[in-house]
Formats: structure tokens, sequence, C-alpha cells
């Protein structure tokens, strides 16, 4: 397990790179300069400031000197945050988005994960139908839709939650969370509807039945891992959605995230900013999805890491 | 035929097992009545599309959302088809136990052997986990599993088909049923590992007084297992004989063709294999008259008209017009 | 160490000293070291034209792998398999390709074997298009037509669909798919195994009809000896990879020698209420990992009744014993043996 851990991390390192220099040219790719957008600054100034900045060097040459400052995990100072570093920054706003990214994912599994399993339970049943449209409508509506929905309703009509900003508290996270779960939650659940209702169709699932087990012990004892295995491999996929999900979100509710900076870097092309915060989002991308990997063998038993067998 | 002076452990009236399809309506069993004594050991017979699994699963309550079932099956004093989940629940893996074709998929592959034996006993006789254990791993001696102790911490996939079948046997047992609906148990195995299983169930019923329903489409693996069969064909019963006369003096021709179909390494090569001709009917369509009639030698006008189940000279039953059955 | 067979037709396929392996373990990503598992440790015989040959063996007797090998379908680690003077292993694949027309398999699974979609005349009609694309409709037609009357089914199933048939008949449909372009060599991989027991005789006649009018060469795969002498000519009895019995059915029948093969025998329901199933093999350890250590002796003695010392010690080569051949150190002791029984 350890080994293939370790050989995973060192397999991302290519995959890294190759996120590094796709973003490093792309974003210079884009029209204007980091300088361009406020008031007309001086030649001499600007010259200064990209002389202050390596940005007069040749792109290869800036290219490998970033390479070289992210080897020390040092994403360099921000162009537009004048005083601040791009590390700063991200320790910043990265515990806000985590909190809510990560409140989001856990409430979209949880609640996803009963909704299906209730849903096909109760296959063909009323009730199975009423989940199963309300998914599909969790689905299609998008976020900037559903977001203003709840705010006029919860904000502005009752007037119970903050229509917007940030405070350590539940009543500013309620709404942001709810809006990026919402997708999560209804995907989850046709995903595990759809396994759940495989699974109970199984022939261990009838020899659980034909032991004379409950309802409930089959499915707490037998059905849950094998139903819960493709909503595992999607929690890769869940969290990068998060991720480009909290950007929409904290834009909408004026939270001071990670992803707010990162709206912010892209339009002011603050080249380091946006970099550092594609590259640590990558990071974490691919260390999550290592760690969903374990956690799929865990649950697996015939899957061997460190051995899979190759017929 | 058996001394009807025990009182029978199953009794199976009028069953019918219908299935709503896409296609219509599908009758899988037409009204097939029948008993076992305890300790008993009768093998249901039938091609594929014969009603004979559909039987066991009615029984234990497993039919498919889309099915149903109809008639009466007393068992231990409540009838399985109306007595209600729970009940259901207390003789499942407690008096009634089942072994399906296919071991490998009959295991959890995602729980270990230990757990999946011992959650039976904890169910039914409210054991501790470790003392189910105890008792799991001792079942798994009894049906010589060379080391049960690592048995027990191992996973489906790690075993062989034969070792599988052995656990699901034992799973069976732990809590000693009046009863074992055995569905094809030697289909998916290798001959030796066949004879090495027969061989098994005849011990352990020897040993509980396990009544064993086999089912099966192959007369050779019955013959020196049960006491009776029952020979069904297109959901209907063909032939009902103790194992003797069946073998010996079959009266239905479909009986004797099952029995000649089976491959004989005694006789002269070709003389001993006799296939019987043509297809089983498809469930959704079967004929009127006598189901059979399209494959038997011996048809004749009367077979347009459904032969009734009647007394057969041997003792038992058979459901055909031909007064003796030429040679 | 071929026997010819007993005839003087011509040998069409010869096998020699063949060895295959699958790997086991991939390694890791960074470190690709791969073992292999050895399924078949050098087989070698030979098939006649309009001969009938069985390889049986039981699961993990490497009979699959070894019918693969044979139609060129698994890469070969060592020995050679040659059709009619050509050896098959030196081929480009597009050469095996043209090669395959003449080699035709049945799977076991006939339902899983016929593309659900597709019409059972246009199954039967793809090989012709495949390999023949130049052929005329009514050619197509005709050939198919033909094809279908002589596996016995009627010209009324060619626009229905492989679902709405029971096993039998999709059997048929696949040894008629098998048998359109003509093939020299029929590879049947447990042709009737998944089929009932009362079908499994229709589908056996039909192979030795058929292989006698078309002059087939045939490898009959199967996992039990019951239906072996009702089609084929010679038997193998194939144990881990290795033979251990070959021989005309005739004699191998009347008189097995190979202690595996009696307990295969022996292992065979019969339909009599007073045979009992003999417990022949009782394998206390069979766990599903076969890639153990090989004992150094004979590959079947630790579950044959009649082993000796020598048997754990000294490997038993095939070798020719009264007209077959047989590995077992003992072959002459068992003969005589069941000669004066």
């Amino acid at each position: 397990m350890l080994r293939y851990a370790l050989e995973r991390l060192l397999t991302a390192i290519p995959t890294l790179l190759l996120l590094i220099t796709l973003a490093f040219f792309l974003i210079r790719l884009a029209p204007g300069g980091p300088f361009d957008a406020e008031r007309a600054l001086s030649p001499e100034i600007e010259q200064n400031l990209n002389q202050l900045y390596h940005l007069d060097e040749p792109l290869p040459l800036q290219y490998f000197r970033y390479l070289g400052q992210i080897l020390r995990l040092d994403f360099g100072p921000s162009f537009q945050y004048r005083d601040w570093t791009v590390n700063q920054l991200i320790a910043q706003g990265f515990p806000v988005s985590l909190t809510i990214g990560g409140l989001a994912l856990l409430l979209g599994l949880l609640a996803g994960v009963l909704i299906g399993m209730l849903a096909a339970l109760r296959q063909n049943h009323w009730l199975d139908y009423l989940l199963m449209s309300l998914a599909m409508a969790g689905l299609s509506i998008p976020a900037f839709v559903l977001a203003p929905i709840l705010v006029l309703l919860f904000a502005v009509h009752f007037g119970w939650l903050p229509a917007g900003g940030w405070e350590w508290r539940l009543q500013y996270m309620l709404l942001p969370i709810l809006t990026l779960a919402m997708p999560l939650v209804a995907y989850v659940a046709r995903l595990t509807r759809a396994s759940m209702i495989e699974v109970m169709r199984t022939g261990f699932i009838r020899t659980a039945r034909a032991k004379g087990l409950p309802l409930h012990q089959i499915v707490l004892r037998h059905a849950w891992k094998p139903a819960l295995l493709p909503v595992v491999s999607y929690l890769g996929p869940a969290a990068a959605a998060v991720i480009t999900g909290s950007v929409v979100i904290e834009k909408i509710f004026t939270i001071p995230g990670l992803g707010t900076y990162f709206v912010q870097g892209a339009l002011n092309r603050d080249y380091t900013l946006v970099l550092g915060v594609v590259i640590f989002y990558g990071m974490l991308i691919i260390l999550f999805n290592l760690l969903v990997d374990l956690l799929y063998a865990w649950m697996d038993p015939q899957i061997h890491l460190d051995s899979r067998e190759g017929y | 035929m058996t001394a009807a002076m025990t009182p029978s452990l199953l009794q199976v009236s009028d069953l019918k097992v219908r299935f709503c399809t896409a296609d219509g309506e599908l009758q899988a069993l037409r009204s097939v009545s029948f008993d076992m004594q305890p300790g008993e050991v009768l093998a249901v017979v039938g091609e594929s599309g014969s009603g004979k699994t559909q039987l066991a699963l009615a029984l234990m309550g497993l039919l498919a959302e889309n099915g149903s079932a109809s008639g009466t099956a007393m068992f231990q004093g409540h009838d399985l088809l109306s007595c209600g989940q729970a009940r259901l629940n207390r003789l499942r893996g407690s008096e009634m136990a089942m072994i399906f074709q296919d071991p490998e998929s009959t295991l959890n592959p995602y729980l270990n052997i230990g757990r999946q034996m011992s959650e039976v006993l904890e169910q039914h006789r409210r054991m501790p986990h470790a003392q189910a254990l105890q008792v799991a791993e001792e079942m798994l001696h009894q049906v010589r599993i060379g080391n049960p102790r690592e048995c027990m911490q191992q996973y489906p996939h790690e075993l062989s088909g034969g070792m599988q079948q052995r656990i699901v046997i034992a799973m069976g047992l732990l809590c000693q049923p009046a009863l074992l609906i055995a569905d094809e148990p030697t289909t998916a195995l290798d001959v030796t590992v066949q004879a090495d299983i027969n061989r098994l169930m005849l011990d352990l019923r020897e040993r509980y007084q396990t009544a064993i329903m086999l089912i099966t489409h192959d007369l050779g693996v019955v013959a020196g297992l049960a006491d009776r069969v029952l020979v069904l064909y297109a959901g209907q019963t063909m032939e009902y004989a103790a194992v003797r006369d069946l073998y010996r003096q079959p009266e239905h021709p479909y009986s004797r063709a099952l029995v000649r179909a089976v491959p004989q390494l005694d006789s002269q090569h070709g003389a001993g294999l006799q296939p019987i001709p043509g297809n089983p009917p498809n469930p959704l369509q079967i004929p009127s008259g006598c189901p059979f009639r399209d494959r038997c030698e011996f048809a004749f006008t009367d077979c347009t008209a459904t032969p009734l189940l009647r007394p057969a000279r041997h003792g038992g039953q058979i459901a055909c017009h031909l007064e003796t059955l030429p040679e | 160490m071929n026997t010819a067979s007993t005839d003087s037709r011509p040998v069409v396929l010869k096998v020699t000293e063949l060895q295959c392996s699958y790997p086991v373990h991939g390694g890791g990503l960074l470190r690709r070291h791969e073992q292999r598992q050895q399924i078949l440790h050098g087989v070698s015989f030979d098939l006649a034209r309009a001969e009938a040959l069985a390889i049986i063996g039981e699961s993990g007797s490497g009979k699959t792998t070894l019918a693969r090998a044979v139609l060129g379908l698994l890469p070969v680690d060592h020995g050679e398999v040659s059709w009619r003077g050509e050896s098959l292993l030196q081929l480009s694949a597009e050469e095996m390709r043209l090669r395959r027309r003449d080699m035709q398999m049945v799977f076991q699974d006939p339902q899983a074997s016929l593309n659900p979609r597709m019409t059972i005349g246009d199954i039967l009609a793809e090989p012709l298009h495949t390999f023949y694309p130049n052929m005329a409709a009514v050619q197509v037609r005709e050939r198919v037509r033909g094809m279908l009357k002589m596996v016995g089914l009627l010209p009324h199933v060619l626009n229905r669909y492989a679902h709405e048939f029971s096993g039998g008949q999709c059997q048929r449909i696949a040894i008629a798919r098998a048998l359109i372009l003509n093939p020299r060599l029929l590879v049947c991989d447990e042709p009737v195994s998944a089929l009932d027991v009362s079908i499994q005789a229709q589908i056996i006649y039909l192979l030795k009809d058929l292989q006698r009018k078309l002059q087939l060469s045939l490898l009959f795969i199967g996992h039990d000896l019951a239906l072996v002498p009702y089609l084929c000519d010679r038997v193998m009895v194939l144990y881990m990879g290795e033979i251990m019995e070959l021989a005309d059915c005739d004699r191998l029948y009347s008189q097995p020698v190979h202690p595996y093969t009696r307990a295969m025998l022996a292992a065979i329901p019969r339909p009599d209420p007073d045979w009992r199933p003999e417990s022949v093999t009782t394998r206390a350890h069979d766990t599903r990992s076969s890639s153990e250590e090989r004992p150094p002796g004979c590959i079947f003695s630790d579950r044959c009744p009649h082993v000796q010392q020598r048997c754990l010690e000294e490997r038993p080569r095939l070798r020719q014993v009264r007209r077959r051949q047989v590995s077992c150190h003992f072959a002459e002791a068992l003969m005589a043996d069941s000669d004066s029984n």
C-alpha cells in the first residue's frame, strides 16, 4: 500500500509538470499584461516593474526561473496585491474555500447516498419517482440561477440568512454550501440508486436474503460496499467539480476564498497568482485522487495495489 | 409410496408461479404438487425452462420482483407462500437453506468467509460473534476444508470453485436446517469435485437428517443420491416416482428419454446416448395439450388434450395418455 | 515423442513442446518486473486430416490455453505449432488472419458468442463478407441457407435474433458460422457444457456427422470424459499443463492407465440408483493461486492413490506404453494390475 502510494506520488510529477507548463504559457497567450488595467503607467515605471518581476526576460528563461521557484514551493509575489506573496494569499483564502468546499462535498455525499439508497430500495415506488425528479432538477439548474433564488428566498424574503459576505459563522456558510452541494447531491443520488439497484439483484444479495437476514442488515453489511464503489470513484471528479464550482459561488456570495482571488487574478493578468492557484489546486486534486484510490482498494478486497493480477 | 405415518416436512400443493414480462404473462410453474418427508432426498429434474429453479425460489420467497406464486407450501406448520416476510426470515437460513448453482456469485466478494458464515448464527441463534466464528470453523471442518482457520480469513476470490461450494454448503448447514434446497450445486464444478460434493451431501444428510431438494437437468447426477424424483417439463409434473422405479421402469416417455440422454460409458459408444429431439418449448408460448407431444415419439391424437396427473403403476404419478410405455 | 495416429491419414496439425504462460504480477508502475505463471509445460501432439481429438482437463489444466495457442490467439513462449507443414508461429498478423479461415472455433456459451444486435442471417454472412468481399449477394444467401440446412435449422431463422433461440439452437448457429468458410480444422471449446444433458447429445451427433461429411479435423475441448467416445477418435488427458495420457478412445476407455484418467472416469455420474459417487480425490488445500511451486516429482502425486516415493522425487516423462502415451512411472504395473482383473 505504502509503496503504491509513493509510486503514485512519483508518477504525479510529470503530470504536475505538464500542468505547470500548460498553465504558464496559456496565461501568457491572453492579451494584455499585469500592469495594463489600472491607470496608464509611465513607460519608465512599467519597465522598472517588468524588470523587477523579470517580465522583460525571454519567456523560456522566465519559465525555468519559475520552475526553480516552485521547487522551493515558492509561488512568488502577487502582481496585483502588491505587498502579498501568492503563498500568503493562498494561506488566507484556502481555509475559507476548504471549509465551504469540504462541507459541500460532505453534504453532497451524505445526502446523495442516503437519497439514492432510499430511492433504490423503493424502486418504481412514488418516493423513488419523486426523489429522482428532484435529483434531475438539481442537476439541471445551474449555480448562478440557484444561488439568486436561494438568496431571494432565505435572505430577502424570510431574512433568515445573510445574502452574502463572510464571517466564520454558520449563517454565512449555509447558502454557499447548499448551492455548491446541490448538483453533487443530485449526481451522487442517481449514481447510488443505479448501483444499489444493480447490487440488490446480484447473487450474493439473494444469498443474504436466503440466510434470513432482515433488509437493514443486508444493506448495512452486504450491499453498501459494492453499491458505494461507483460513488467512491466519482469522488475525484466531484472534488474537481467543487473546486470549479467554488470559483463561481465565492464570486456570487462575495466570499474571500481562493476562487475570488483566482477570478481577480485572471482578470488582472496577475500571472503568479493565477499560476499559483492552478498549481495548488492541481496538487490537491492529484493528492485527493490518490486517497480515493487507496479508499477504493480498502473497500474492494479483490484489488491488490502492489501486485495487480494480470490476466 | 412412502410410509405416510410421519407428517410431511414440506407439502406443496397446486403451486403456480407467474411472471409479468414485457412480452406478456409467463407461467413458469402450472400447478405442481408434491411432498417431502424429513431426511428425504427429492430430485427435481427438468431441462432449462422447466421451472425447476423457480420452484425453489418460490419456496424460499426469492422470486424476482415481477414474479408471484400461488397455491400452498406447508413447511413446519407455516405456509411459505403466505406467511409474510418476518416469518420467512425466521425460517430461511435457520430451518431451510439454499445452495445456488454458481458458488462464485453466491458468496459476497467484499466480506471474508468468517463474517459471511458467522452472521447466520448471530442472526438465528443469537450467538455472540466469537462463538459463532468457532461454530462456523467447526462446520468448515465438517465439509472437509483442510485449514478452516485460514479459510475464515479469506475472501471468495482467493478460493477455488470447489472450495467455494463447500463453504456455501457449510453455510447452509450451520443452523442444521430441516430442508436444504440445492439448485444445480455441482454443474459449475469439475467432475472429480462434483463427486466429492455429492458424496459430502450424502454424508451430511446422514449426520444431520437434513432433507435435500436437489435440482438438476442431469439424471446421471441424482441417481445415486435421491430417494424420489419429480420430473418437470414446461412447468408441469410429468412423472413423480421413487428413484429406482424412475430409472428401471419409467412410465412417462419424457422420463425415459431423460434417462437415456445420459452418456453411459459402460455400453458401446453410440448405443447409450440418445438425444431428445427438438428443444424445450418457449415458456411464453407453451402449446396446448401435452407440452411434450412435439418431441414425443409416441404422440397420438389424444395428446392434444392436456393429460391429467394420475396414479402410476409404480405407485407414483404420471401425466401421460399412454396406458403403457412401449419399448 | 509424437505417436502418429494409428491410420495413415496425413497429419495436418503438429504441436511440439508447447509452452505458454500468463503474466501474473504487473509489478509497480515504475519497476515493471513481470512474473509469469506457466500454464502449459511442453505439450506435444498431432492431428490427422478428418481426425477428432479430445483434449480433456479440469479447470486449471490449460486446455483452453492450448486451443488458443494453436489458433495463434495467444503468444507462445516455446515450442512449435505447424499447420500443413507450415509454422504458424512465424507468420505475420495478416498472414495468420488468412490462415484462420482454415481454422474456426466454437465457444462454450453459445448465447454470449453471438452478437445480440445482428440477425442470424447477418451473423452467418459476416465471415463471407470479410474473406470474400466480392462474393455476389445471391451466392452468399445460397451458402448461408445451405449451411443452415446442414446444421438442422430452417431458413425462417435468418431474420431473427440470438435471444429468440434456446441454447441448443444457438450452438447450431455458432457451428454454422464456424463452418461457413469451409475450414479444415474446427476447435470446439466445451461446446456442450452449457447445455441440458438432453440437448448435449444432439450437438455431439451433429458435430460427428459434420466432421465425417466434411472430412474435418476436430479438436474437442472438454472438462470430463463422458461424451468423448461418441465424437472423438483419440483423447488427451491434460492435468495442470501436462499430458497425463494420450490414446485411442477404444484403448483409453477399455483400459485407462493413468491414475488421473481413472479418477476422472470413476467420477462420471451413472444413471444407476445403486451407484454411489466415490470421493476420488480429496484435496485439502485448494486455494485458487496455482502459482505455488510445482513439486519436483509427478504433478499428480499429491492426489494419486498409488503414490510411491519415486513419484515425489522424479518427474515422469510422457512415454510410449503399449500403443499409448502415459506419464506415470508405474504405468506397466497399473496396466498389468487391470489386465489381471
